[in-house]
Parts: structure tokens; C-alpha cells; sequence
């Protein structure tokens, strides 16, 4: 035998596309060589593979050894091929038969040792397998947990080479899956809202912010308190649905961030104002996911929303708008599911020291305040001033428990889906202009005091449009069917107020 | 046009220019003589001493400066006619020319009053400075000022708010559109006739640079609104550039064409305290608006109150200052309406400086009420939302 054929697959973007790796060995000068564009990575596995055989006690056929990666138009990346590339060779020279392999795509990375190393994207690779039908996977035994939760397909995990081919030949049973979706996180470690004391006001702001999905602007001098209460919003969102939790865990994966556990808790991200835009949402020459992608479900939090380079938030305003990031490339057009709740934070000057002691002149202020008002602001329906507590505020009772909080979010989210059923929508926050005009149901009266604030503050459209949604979002939390004129009164209050800022300057 | 500037002025305005760099270095070098836009031509001109500006000086050309005047879109009067403003001359050196943007009409006025006060300007100062703006321009009396971000723009933005009327509001961020509407009246034709409401009095701003060259650029569009309901001046050319001296000169202008200057907000060593002493130094009053004595950003005001300015807390203020104690009280003064005591000790609190959520409640549940109440608080308006979200006393209910 000297053609074999082992089914593998290559992370695109946010996927995993499948590759045939084919195997020919033919009488010739020793040499083993590898084509298919495939990467530097790809190349270097030939050292890997052929220590890995020698080492695992298999024989390396000294032998012209030709491996294909096809398609031949897909680039090949990173280290996952070196073990369907072993046992592709090892059944060219006739160590492992054909229906051995049937039906079952091969990732890992090799050691010199033959040990299986673990790698990115299982997760995404397992969904490729089910998608196209293969029947089973084999893959690190690190990442077996995480591939067993796409359901109807046989996970393999191994730990060495050796272990693998034995397992294929059917010799050895397959080492059970360790405890698929073990309970690792740990409730406790997740910050809590009653660790926050001096902020109580607050705490219906991020209420509102967490049930309709509202992005939130915290705007306050430095130490107050806007990083810590931006990192207890995940805790008050409604529980990962496990449809989520395995997107979530598959980009994470897709990214190299976790342990290979299932991710339960929705992400926080808070990228350094210094970032990139494509650090932000994505890009490259093989575009991975930005911070915007590794929040989705959870929270993105922008802290100093002034310093973040323009080109990097002009990346983010379509993004928001569309729940994914789209990314074009020469000939193939990738999209990032990226559905955040963004939080931004800013100080109100840029020395930060408030008002009394603030050095800034006019132009830094004035500059301060352009950037502010930049693309972002659009994007945000809430908005709130974090002042420094007082002491008194800060021996007082804390804030209420996360866990109580997020039962009235909970059923808050629970009439938004009932209402927005067939929508396509999820929250309160997505609702264009025309879908709130029908759904909002917001009373005559209701309307009049919108009209009445509109006179008086010189509203624009759009945030005439914020007013609604978060008062749609209070009569929700209020377990309203209606908008009355109070929650139209109190959304005022949380309003973002772009056309205050042009005054200040 | 050609009338209201003869030709000397006109050959002065451009001397003037001419010297302007060699001025600015002299001015920084605090070498320049006292006095020095007082002095004739022929000694300025020595002083300069290359000979540059005694070869432009003999070469000048009227009708030239004329031409540029008239395509600028300007109209020009200089301090031989009698539609001069005659307050200016008071000033030991009054400008030449005064080269105006939009209606001249509107340096007629007599009882017109200046606000001004620092470019970096704290919500406090802003706030009064605007409403001061709104408050003077509802008794019918124009507000000039220098159109400088800050305390100045908040004085014309007050003014302009309320000249427009009910609430079309000529923010920076919106004005672009309303100015499209109604072509800039800055030709001469349109001299005379303001249109705007009869009791309204046009805002005047005094710029450093040329009168066509809004300054800040960032003021473009307040530019554009108050060439539109009154006028912009300036003592030099059209297409100027400002020198740092420049600010100063225009300092006089704008206390000699104010009967009553009042200074809102200003450091110790503000260049807005150049005006008040401008205004001291030809006779006429000066006001200012008491500011906490732990703010630096107070010292120059609370020291001009020290030695003996009038004391403004609100329009009214101003307004007995400006034409005695029997002064007729603006239109708009409202009544004090009584308001809840829920409502009053959250105005309290907002009073207080305490404009935060977490500062005006610290139970969760009763945070709904507060919001309700803070929006009713601005419906009345008696509390503005800032930027961000935190509320401050608003003076509308008290100009």
C-alpha cells in the first residue's frame, strides 16, 4: 500500500473547513515533501512527524514520501496537521489500514516524543465534523471534553501516538472523555454587585443596561468606581443558554484563551486604549477574532473612551450595529459573530482630576470632548455620572446580590422574547426605529411627555429613539405591557446627552 | 460703502497690520511702548525702523482695501463718520476702522453689555455666563463679547437662544442646517433691517483676526448665526490672522463698545481681566459673578469684586447696574414657583454639587422615584443634564 487518505480539518476565520491529507509513498531518494499551501508551521511538521514515528516505535519509510494538503486553494495554518500527516504516512507504509481511518478526522499537534499536544478550535472542528458527516473525531485528549459537546459524533482523545494508532486498530479501548462540561467555574470567583458600596443609585442604571442589552457610558474622575462596576454587568446578564455558552466557548477556543472546559460565564473583555483596529475587531493576512469577537455574549468594556484611536472605534460602530464583524478579504468575505453589550468609560477630563483641581486647558478639554463625541456615542442609550462616594455612602449597605438583580432582568429578557418573537431580535436595544414605533406600545400620554422633553431639550431623533427604548426596557422591568409617562420621565434621566458637550468646549 | 471709510483709516488699518508681526515680537518682549496703537502713522513707522512698512505705508492703495472689504463680504466705518460708535472714542486709541460682518445696525444700541470671562470655563461659569447671554437678550440688551471658546461662547450661545426663540437652538453640533436657510446677511444692502424678534437685542462678537475669519475655527457656526442675527467686528482687515497682541487690542474694543463689562469667570492672571481694567481705564462700570473662594478658577473675579466691582448674581443685577435701581425688570423673570419637598431636597442636594446618581440616593428602590424627579426638575427647569449624566442647577428659572 502506498496511498493513504486521512480527513482533517483548518480554522478560516471563525470555522473549521475540512482538508483531505494524502499520503504517497513511492520507491525513490529518501525525501518528504510536503504541498497544498500549506504555512511554515504546516512545513515544519515533517521534523515533528518523522521523530513522533521514530520515537512511538514505528518504522519511517526511508522512501520519496509526497504529502498533498487538498484543496490546494485553502491556506493550511498552525500544528494541527502533524498528526493526521503521521498517520497518514504510517498507512502509506502499511502500518494502519485504510478502514481504520475511515470516517474519522485527525487534529493534533505531535511532540518529538510522539506525545499529542493540545490544540486551538477543537470545538470548531468537531461542529466541521457533524457538518460533514464524518462519524468520528481524534484529538488531544486535553480537548476531548470540549469536541464532546457537539453531540452525534464519536470523540477520540489521546494523549500519545502510539495510543492512537492502537486505539484505530481497535486494540486498546478509547480513553474515556474526562468529565465533559466539569463544573470548573467556580460562582464564587465571579465578581459580584455586593462588593460595590457607595454606588447604590447606580445600580438601576446597570439594571436597565443589563436587561434591555443597552450599551452604558460610566462618566466620572478616576477611582470612582466605572472599571468595578463595569465588571459586575456580566454577573447581572441572564445565564448563558447552551446554544450561547458553546458559541462562546468555540470562538474562546478559536482564540487559545481557555482550559478546554465548556465557558459558562459571560465574558468580560476590556482591551488597553492603545489597541488596533483589527486587535479590536478582528484582521490579519488570516483574519482571527478581535476583542469585540471574544466578548460576544458578554460585555466589551472601553475604559478611557477618549484615548482609543479613532480608526479602531470607527471599526467597532458597524459591528454593534450588526451584532457580527465583517471582514473582506481578496476573494472571501468572513464574518465574526460579535453580539456585546458595550460598556465605555471616560473620565471627564483628560488629566482626570475633576473639576477643582483639573490642569487641562480649553484646546485639551476641547479635544477631550471632540473625541468623546465621536462614533461610539451613537451607539450607547445610557448614560450615568460615577461620582466619588462619600464616606457615609461607603459604610452604608451595599448594593443588592447579583443573583437578586438578575431574577427581575431574567424576566425582564423574558417579555422582551416573548414581544419580539419573529424579530430576529433578542433585546430592547436592537430595536430600529420603525420595529419601536410598532412594538414599543408606548401610551398617548407617554408620548406627550416624550414630545414635552423633545421642546424642552432640544432632542435629536436619535435620542428621542434611545428615550423610548430604555423606557421600553423600564416598563418591562416594571412588568408593564404599556410605556407609561413615568418610564419615559425616568429614561430621561439615564439619557446620553451628545448635544450637551458642544457647549462645555 | 465707500462713503463710511475715508482714506486715512483705511491707510492706518493696513500700517497697522503691516507692524503686526513686528508688534507681536515686541509685545512678547514687553518692550513695546505704552500706548503704542495711540501713537500717529509717521512714529510708528520709525519705530519699525526697516523701512518695509514706510515703502507698503506710501504705496497703499484705498480703493485696493476697499475691493477687499466689499468681496469679503464686509462693510467698513472708520472714526471720521458719525456712524462711528461714538462710545469707542473714549478709548484712548480707538481703531481706525471698524470692519464689520452682518448688521451694522447693531452697534447702535447704547446700553449694551459685555460678558466675558476664561476660555476654560467650568460648568459653573458656563452656565451662568449663558443664562446671563439669554437673560440680557430677553431685556433687550445686546450681549458683546469675543466670541472665545468658554465663558464667551456660552454668552453668545445664551443670547442666540434666545433671539432664535422658542428652543431652534443654534448648538454648534446643529446650526450647520439653520444657516443654510437664510443666506448670511453680511452684505450692506440688508444694512439696517435685523431679523429678528422687535425685543430682541443682536448679539456683537469682537474678534482678534479679520471680522470674516471665524476664531476659534471651532466657532464657525456661532459665527455664522451671529453674523446672521447681529454683527461680528474687528478692528483689522479682512483675512487677518491674529497675533497674540491682537487679543489684548481686542479687549478695549469690546469694553469700549459696552457700557457695563462683566466678568463671569477668571483665574488670577486670566487675559479677561485685560477688559475689565480696559473698562476702568476709560470709566465705565464693571461687574462680576462671586465664585467659591477655594476655586482658582474664581481668583480673578473675586478679586475684581474685592476691589470694589459690582457684584452680579444674576441678570437683574446686571440690569440695575446698567440703568439704576429703577431698571425695568426683564420680561421673563418668573415667579418662584413652590415645588415639593421631595423636589426641594433633591434640588438641595443638586445645589450642593452632589449631581450624581449614587450621590442623590443610595437605596436601589427608590432610584426610579429619583430619576422620575430629576426629569421633572428639568421640565422645570431648575436642573440641567450635563454631559454624562450629572445634573446641575440650571439659572433659567432666575435670570
Amino acid at each position: 500500500m502506498s496511498l493513504a487518505l486521512v480527513d482533517s480539518f483548518t480554522l478560516d476565520g471563525v470555522d473549521a473547513r475540512r482538508v483531505w491529507v494524502e499520503a504517497d509513498i513511492r520507491k525513490g531518494l529518501p525525501a518528504f515533501a510536503v504541498v497544498g499551501l500549506a504555512d511554515k508551521s504546516v512545513r515544519e511538521a515533517r521534523e515533528r512527524v518523522r521523530a513522533a514515528i521514530v520515537n512511538s516505535g514505528f518504522v519511517f519509510p526511508q522512501d520519496r514520501i509526497t504529502v498533498n494538503l487538498a484543496p490546494a486553494h485553502l491556506r493550511k495554518i498552525g500544528p494541527g496537521f502533524d498528526l493526521p500527516l503521521a498517520l497518514a504516512v504510517l498507512a502509506a507504509s502499511g502500518q494502519l489500514t485504510p478502514d481504520e481511518l475511515a470516517g474519522c478526522a485527525v487534529i493534533g499537534e505531535l511532540s518529538l516524543t510522539g506525545e499529542v499536544r493540545a490544540v486551538r478550535g477543537a470545538l470548531a472542528v468537531a461542529e466541521g465534523v457533524r457538518r460533514h458527516g464524518l462519524a468520528r473525531v481524534l484529538l488531544p485528549r486535553a480537548r476531548a471534553a470540549e469536541a464532546a459537546l457537539v453531540p452525534e459524533i464519536e470523540v477520540i482523545g489521546v494523549e500519545h501516538l502510539q495510543e492512537a494508532v492502537e486505539t484505530l486498530r481497535g486494540e486498546r479501548e478509547p480513553a474515556p472523555i474526562p468529565g465533559v462540561v466539569a463544573a470548573a467555574t467556580a460562582p464564587l470567583e465571579e465578581p459580584d454587585l455586593s462588593d460595590v458600596r457607595g454606588h447604590n443609585g447606580l445600580v438601576p442604571a446597570l439594571e436597565v443596561a443589563a436587561a434591555g442589552g443597552h450599551n452604558l457610558f460610566l462618566h466620572g474622575p478616576p477611582g470612582t468606581g466605572k472599571t468595578m462596576l463595569a465588571r459586575r454587568l456580566p454577573s447581572l446578564l441572564p445565564p448563558m443558554t447552551s446554544h450561547e455558552a458553546i458559541e462562546v466557548t468555540r470562538l474562546h477556543s478559536i482564540a487559545g484563551l481557555h482550559d478546554g472546559n465548556l465557558v459558562q460565564r459571560r465574558p468580560f473583555r476590556s482591551p488597553h486604549h492603545t489597541i488596533s483596529a483589527s486587535g479590536l475587531v478582528g484582521g490579519g493576512g488570516q483574519p482571527n477574532p478581535g476583542e469585540a469577537t471574544l466578548a460576544h455574549h458578554g460585555v466589551l468594556f472601553l475604559d478611557e473612551l477618549s484615548e482609543f484611536a479613532r480608526p479602531a472605534l470607527e471599526a467597532l460602530r458597524q459591528p454593534l450595529e450588526d451584532g457580527q464583524v465583517t471582514i473582506v478579504r481578496a476573494q472571501r468575505v468572513m464574518a465574526f459573530p460579535t453580539r456585546v453589550t458595550l460598556v465605555a468609560a471616560s473620565n471627564p477630563c483628560p488629566c482626570g482630576l475633576g473639576d477643582a483641581a483639573c490642569h487641562c486647558s480649553a484646546a485639551d478639554l476641547a479635544r477631550h470632548q471632540r473625541r468623546l463625541s465621536g462614533p461610539l456615542l451613537d451607539r450607547i442609550d445610557v448614560s450615568v455620572t460615577v461620582g466619588r462616594p462619600s464616606a457615609a455612602a461607603l459604610r452604608g449597605q451595599a448594593a443588592p446580590a447579583s443573583e437578586v438583580v438578575r431574577e427581575r432582568i431574567v424576566a425582564a429578557r423574558e417579555r422582551q422574547t416573548a414581544r419580539l418573537a419573529g424579530t430576529g431580535l433578542t433585546c430592547n436595544a436592537q430595536l430600529t426605529a420603525r420595529l419601536l414605533r410598532d412594538l414599543s406600545r408606548a401610551t398617548v400620554e407617554a408620548h406627550s411627555a416624550l414630545y414635552a422633553l423633545h421642546d424642552r431639550n432640544r432632542l435629536s431623533a436619535r435620542g428621542h429613539g434611545r428615550i423610548l427604548r430604555v423606557a421600553r426596557t423600564l416598563a418591562d422591568l416594571a412588568g408593564c405591557d404599556a410605556v407609561r409617562p413615568d418610564h419615559i420621565h425616568q429614561a430621561a434621566a439615564l439619557r446620553l446627552d451628545d448635544q450637551s458637550i458642544s457647549l462645555a468646549a | 460703502m465707500t462713503d463710511v471709510a475715508c482714506d486715512d483709516c483705511l491707510r492706518r488699518t493696513d500700517l497697522v497690520a503691516a507692524l503686526a508681526a513686528w508688534l507681536d515680537v515686541e509685545w512678547r518682549r514687553r518692550s513695546a511702548p505704552a500706548g503704542v496703537l495711540s501713537l500717529p502713522d509717521e512714529t510708528l513707522i520709525a519705530l519699525e525702523g526697516t523701512g518695509r512698512a514706510a515703502r507698503r505705508y506710501a504705496a497703499f492703495s484705498p480703493e485696493r482695501a476697499r475691493r477687499r472689504i466689499a468681496t469679503a463680504g464686509l462693510s467698513a466705518v472708520c472714526r471720521c463718520r458719525a456712524t462711528y460708535p461714538g462710545r469707542l472714542r473714549d478709548l484712548a486709541d480707538p481703531p481706525a476702522v471698524l470692519h464689520i460682518a452682518g448688521h451694522p445696525a447693531a452697534l447702535e444700541q447704547t446700553d449694551s453689555v459685555a460678558i466675558v470671562g476664561a476660555r476654560r470655563g467650568t460648568a459653573y461659569g458656563l452656565e451662568v455666563a449663558r443664562a446671563l447671554g439669554g437673560g440680557l437678550a430677553a431685556a433687550g440688551v445686546p450681549v458683546v463679547s469675543g466670541m472665545a471658546m468658554g465663558v464667551d461662547s456660552a454668552a453668545h450661545i445664551g443670547a442666540l437662544e434666545h433671539t432664535l426663540g422658542a428652543r431652534s437652538h443654534p448648538r454648534e453640533t446643529e446650526a450647520g442646517t439653520a444657516t443654510t436657510e437664510a443666506p448670511p446677511a453680511a452684505s450692506a444692502t440688508h444694512a439696517g433691517h435685523i431679523p429678528a424678534p422687535a425685543r430682541a437685542a443682536p448679539p456683537v462678537a469682537v474678534l482678534a483676526g479679520g471680522a470674516d475669519v471665524p476664531y476659534p475655527a471651532s466657532r464657525r457656526r456661532l459665527h455664522a448665526r451671529i453674523v446672521e442675527y447681529g454683527c461680528v467686528v474687528s478692528e483689522l482687515p479682512p483675512g487677518f490672522t491674529a497675533y497674540r497682541w491682537c487679543f489684548v487690542a481686542r479687549n478695549r474694543i469690546i469694553a469700549g463698545l459696552a457700557a457695563l463689562t462683566v466678568v463671569v469667570e477668571a483665574a488670577e492672571r486670566s487675559g479677561s481681566l485685560t477688559t475689565a481694567d480696559f473698562a476702568e481705564q476709560i470709566g465705565r462700570a464693571v461687574g462680576a459673578v462671586p465664585g467659591p473662594v477655594t476655586s482658582r478658577f474664581s481668583g480673578g473675579t473675586n478679586a475684581l469684586l474685592a476691589a470694589g466691582a459690582g457684584v452680579v448674581r444674576d441678570t437683574r443685577d446686571v440690569l440695575d447696574q446698567l440703568l439704576g435701581p429703577s431698571a425695568p425688570s426683564p420680561d421673563e423673570l418668573p415667579e418662584a414657583v413652590p415645588i415639593e419637598p421631595r423636589l426641594r431636597r433633591l434640588l438641595d442636594a443638586i445645589e450642593r454639587g452632589h449631581g450624581s446618581l449614587a450621590e442623590l440616593t443610595s437605596d436601589p428602590d427608590a432610584t426610579h422615584q429619583v430619576l422620575q424627579d430629576l426629569t421633572d426638575l428639568e421640565l422645570r427647569g431648575l436642573a440641567r443634564r450635563e454631559f454624562g449624566g450629572r445634573y446641575v442647577r440650571a439659572l433659567e428659572g432666575r435670570r
